[in-house]
């Protein structure tokens, strides 16, 4: 059995920048593929009094802001960034898209 | 570690929740007293601050309760603004004079026959006033930190001290409660008499406009999914048409199962099921 050496390791200190500028992934997204987010459909808003809110039981009714025609918001980690209109698709709801918001 | 010894631990519990919470330990004293220390034997709970307790008990022995993860009661049993998480670690802690507990002996050595004896009984008084508390029973530990640092650092937690003392004034044990457990022991303010005056106050804020959201329903998309979604794609969503939607808080929870619908021209949702906790 041949002997071996074990020595420290001593790590270099690191800094940002120096290096050529470019992202590292560009845009290889397939890399994230199989990394899922989670995003929102809001049917409406609504604002009521906090009163109303604590009294509010099973079978009230609030009415929300926004039009039965009107598109839904889509939103990713409260951002708005879609808006479309519900449909079915099977047994499951769906919202195809109508605008894609900028930004 | 320092931490500062406030004066007034019941500075948010109010007279009325303070009396109570003496009321309740000392029923559950009481139990214990007569059960341990036979009828003859008396004794009465007082407040104590943080103060006093390390000028008085800075030589007891201290207990800890419930250091296991199982054991700690949970976290939103109740707790005053600003107390810190560590604060729910241990429901409670007793302090014991060195000399013992009247007609039960010193703890000099606690594999003795008279060690074990006190130890099962203090485990016991633990388990009365957790039970009282609504907490499973969790071990009692000696601590091996000194008493005076503990009693610091738990008053500093907010800890709430009692002190029991016998007919002739003499000290018998110290029970310092965390706030956690002192929300268990008093009754939640929404079922007792001062419930009326709670919703007189919130009445008052009544008319506070909250902005709330009702969501239809999530779906889960890829990163790749996201950046070449257009015009005209479908996105699924994870829930059935039968299913139930939510209305939360802007910025804060849900507060209900809703299922969606119109009321003339505009979407509505109807309450199913109310979540008024959590």
């Amino acid at each position: 059995m041949s002997s071996k050496v074990v020595s420290a390791i001593e790590m270099p200190v690191l800094s940002s920048g120096g290096g050529e500028k470019g992202a590292v992934l560009g845009e290889r997204l397939d890399l994230v593929e199989h990394v899922k987010v989670r995003m929102s459909v809001m049917l409406g808003g609504a604002e009521i009094p906090l009163g109303k809110l604590f009294s509010l039981a099973s079978g009230d009714v609030v009415t929300l802001d926004r039009d039965v025609d009107a598109p839904v918001d889509i939103r990713l980690h409260d951002k708005l960034i879609a808006r479309g209109q519900i449909v079915a698709v099977g047994d499951k709801f769906g919202v195809r898209i109508t605008e894609i918001l900028a930004g | 570690m320092t931490a500062s010894l406030r004066a007034a631990p019941f500075l948010l519990l109010g007279d009325a929740r303070r009396r109570e919470l003496i009321k309740r330990a000392s029923a559950c004293v009481d139990r214990w007293r007569r059960e341990w220390m036979g009828a003859r034997s008396t004794m009465e709970l007082r407040e104590i601050d943080g103060s006093q307790l390390v000028k008085e008990w800075r030589d007891a022995i201290c207990f800890v309760s419930g250091g296991r993860e199982e054991d700690r009661l949970p976290a939103n049993t109740y707790a005053f603004p600003g107390t810190s998480q560590a604060s729910q670690q241990a429901p409670l802690a007793l302090l014991m004079p060195v000399r013992g507990l009247p007609g039960m002996g010193y703890l000099d050595n606690e594999r003795s026959l008279a060690g074990r004896l006190l130890s099962e009984a203090l485990q016991a008084l633990a388990d009365e006033l957790l039970s009282g508390a609504g907490a499973r029973k969790a071990a009692l530990e000696r601590s091996a930190a000194p008493t005076d640092q503990l009693i610091r650092e738990l008053s500093g937690q907010r800890y709430i001290g009692l002190r029991a003392i016998n007919t002739d004034g003499r000290p018998v044990l110290a029970l310092l409660f965390a706030p956690a457990t002192v929300g268990a022991l008093l009754p939640s303010p929404a079922t007792s008499h001062g419930a009326e005056r709670i919703e007189r106050r919130v009445a008052a804020a009544g008319m506070q406009m909250v902005e709330i959201d009702a969501v239809l329903g999530h779906a889960d998309v890829s990163v790749p999914d996201i950046a070449s979604l257009a015009v005209g794609d479908v996105l699924v969503l994870n829930e059935s048409l039968s299913e139930l939607g939510q209305i939360v808080i802007r910025g804060g929870g849900v507060i209900a199962a809703a299922a969606p619908g119109r009321v003339d021209a505009k979407c509505a949702v109807q309450i199913k099921v109310e979540r008024r906790k959590g």
